[in-house]
């Protein structure tokens, strides 16, 4: 009964955290941090995508940033071009840049490890080309400016605009919520078990009657769709977009962001996502140095905790826990005195 | 789980199998059948071409002639998984565990099949889907108390002791609810007392209605577990038949004992 009860308690406190949340601006007034915590629920949609194929399916790409890239250059010229409102571009976005991820992940899921990874490299550059070549589409180097803010909604006598960062702020709390929900409806499924098995041991899988290649191209796809909506909803949040954003430094700082805040991991993503965006901004001045760190960051992570910082946090728990385990059992007597709630 | 096939008839039919590496032949024109719920021992020498014979079986490598038969269908030439869905399963010479899987979660993965990977089900939660999803970790409960591994279910199968570790492996290749389970040397490596308690477990699957193929280095298991022996060396049939036949083969004799003879 006391661990029901926990739970519920848990849960409602959880939910009240959640809805704290959608109300931060009212206590953040400083637009620049507004910003910045847009940021990071951006980031965290990138994180938790590739994630998806990094972490829980043991693919590395290092081409995510041309995904977040396609989806925020669809959206752009939509917007510009076709005066398609935000309500339409996203879910254009998220089609056209989980077809191409399913084209790239078909041809280069073939290919294993380094080889991908080459593979996977190729593809961000050659976007990434397209982008700064293809001026009549793309406006070049000078990228695309003037994308429409999403049109204002209306619910009743409440208007939800999302004009300035604030305003833009629930949106994507909306969005990384939805995201945080489908990662955890996926991983918790026949699929996604399946993936999990195929980053543990591809010969195990397949022989458990998993198709490893199919199975991998699905979530490849996926993975690239959740850097589509992101891409969608940077390029309608900036309301600019141009291609120094998406370069290679893009796809290894998403990267980065999974391997530091935990592979395989939906908080690791948060945390990750968080604590990168944090320090590029800290460093916006010196963006050579950014890579160095982000280099030695991913060495020490590899090398001492390969799960990254939620590994971390896991393992100071089970510590605690383990402490707390022995000081029970030593003082047994309190136990039958203490409940909870 | 039962099909509708008299006991003696092949389950599983291998037919002028060959399989070369570079100049060796590892498996050569060989030819056995399987018969329907026996116990069918694959014994030889070290580099004999088991392991090889298993791994076409299981369309792990292809063949470069012959064919393998499975229930009177062709599956030589498919992808490893598809042959799983067909109703083959198999354990690993050297243990193939999920290294960060409890016990549950890695004999789950088992039950692909049935929980099936499609991704709009799963999103949605729809009722068939979680009707399939408690249908499955019943089975896996099943499964594991069976084995006898349903007390150590939340611990890291990776973590267990060598013997708890193959009865993961035999556990998850249970789950996927085979007709034939290939087991590639199971006993290797285990103390007497894990060997015998194995065996148990072995006759206990067989009695379900599950053919068992095995490779095996121990003679006495070979002799007290199955029906039907198949020697092999160097990828060729040696000889074939009831243990009590291959245990005075000429043949085998030579190929098993000729040698510790002359060493001796």
């Amino acid at each position: 009964m006391i661990q029901t009860n926990k739970t519920v308690y848990r849960k409602f406190l959880l939910i009240l955290g959640v809805i704290a949340l959608f109300f931060l601006p009212l206590a953040v007034t400083n637009p620049y941090v507004m910003y910045v915590i847009n940021l990071i629920l951006i980031y965290t949609l990138l994180a938790l995508g590739l994630d998806l194929i990094v972490g829980y399916t043991g693919q590395v790409s290092v081409g995510h940033g041309a995904f977040f890239g396609i989806g925020a250059y669809v959206a752009a010229i939509l917007s510009k071009n076709l005066g398609f409102s935000f309500w339409v571009n996203l879910p254009l976005s998220i089609i056209v840049t989980a077809l191409i991820g399913f084209i790239i992940g078909f041809i280069g899921l073939k290919l294993i490890e380094e080889y991908l990874v080459m593979a996977t490299l190729a593809f961000g550059t050659i976007i990434w080309l397209v982008f700064l070549n293809w001026t009549d589409l793309t406006g070049g180097p000078m990228g695309i400016a003037g994308i429409a803010s999403p049109p204002p909604i209306k619910i009743g006598t409440f208007e939800f605009v999302f004009f300035q960062y604030q305003d833009y702020y629930p949106l994507l709390l909306l969005f990384v919520f939805l995201g945080i929900l489908v990662t955890r409806l996926i991983i918790r499924s026949g699929f996604g078990r399946a993936c999990t098995a195929i980053r543990d041991d591809e010969l195990a899988a397949q022989s458990m009657g998993i198709p490893v290649f199919k199975t991998k191209v699905m979530m490849f796809t996926i993975s690239a769709a959740f850097c589509g909506a992101a891409g969608a909803l940077y390029a309608h949040f900036l309301r600019v977009v141009s291609p120094e954003t998406f370069t290679f430094s893009m796809s290894v700082t998403i990267l980065t962001m999974v391997m530091i805040g935990g592979q395989g991991s939906i908080a690791g993503a948060v945390i990750g996502a968080s604590i990168l965006t944090v320090s590029s901004e800290v460093l916006r001045e010196t963006p050579e140095l950014r890579m160095i760190i982000y280099g030695f960051l991913i060495v020490v992570m590899i090398m001492f905790f390969p799960k990254g910082m939620m590994g971390l946090f896991q393992l100071v728990k089970r510590r605690l826990q383990k402490r707390t385990l022995q000081a029970a059992e030593t003082t047994p007597e309190k136990e039958g005195l203490s409940y909870e709630h | 789980m039962s099909i509708d096939l008299p006991n003696d008839s092949a389950i599983l039919t291998v037919q002028n199998l060959s399989k070369s590496f570079g100049g060796v032949k590892a498996v050569n024109n060989l030819s056995f059948s399987v018969l329907q719920n026996n116990i069918h021992a694959i014994i030889g020498p070290n580099g004999a071409g088991k392991s090889t014979l298993f791994n076409l079986i299981t369309g792990v490598i292809k063949p470069d002639m012959g064919n393998v038969q499975f229930l009177n269908q062709d599956i030589t030439s498919l992808r490893p998984d598809k042959i799983a869905q067909h109703g083959v399963s198999r354990t690993f010479q050297n243990i193939r565990l999920f290294p960060d899987m409890t016990v549950f979660e890695t004999v789950l993965i088992g039950t692909y099949q049935f929980t099936g990977g499609n991704l709009l089900p799963a999103l949605f939660r729809t009722k068939t889907f979680r009707n399939k999803e408690s249908e499955a970790k019943e089975r896996i409960e099943e499964t594991l108390k069976f084995v006898g591994l349903w007390d150590v279910r939340n611990e890291y199968a990776a973590q267990l002791s060598y013997g708890n570790q193959r009865r993961v492996e035999i556990a998850r290749a249970l789950a996927t609810n085979p007709h034939l389970l290939l087991l590639d040397e199971p006993t290797a490596g285990m103390n007497q007392k894990e060997t015998k308690e194995l065996m148990n477990l072995f006759s206990e699957v067989n009695h379900q209605g599950i053919t068992i193929l095995i490779i095996a280095h121990d003679m006495h298991l070979v002799n007290s577990l199955s029906n039907q022996i198949t020697v092999i060396n160097f990828g060729e049939k040696l000889a074939e038949g009831p243990p009590e036949l291959i245990q005075n083969h000429p043949a085998v004799l030579e190929a098993y004992m000729g040698r510790a003879e002359a060493h001796a």
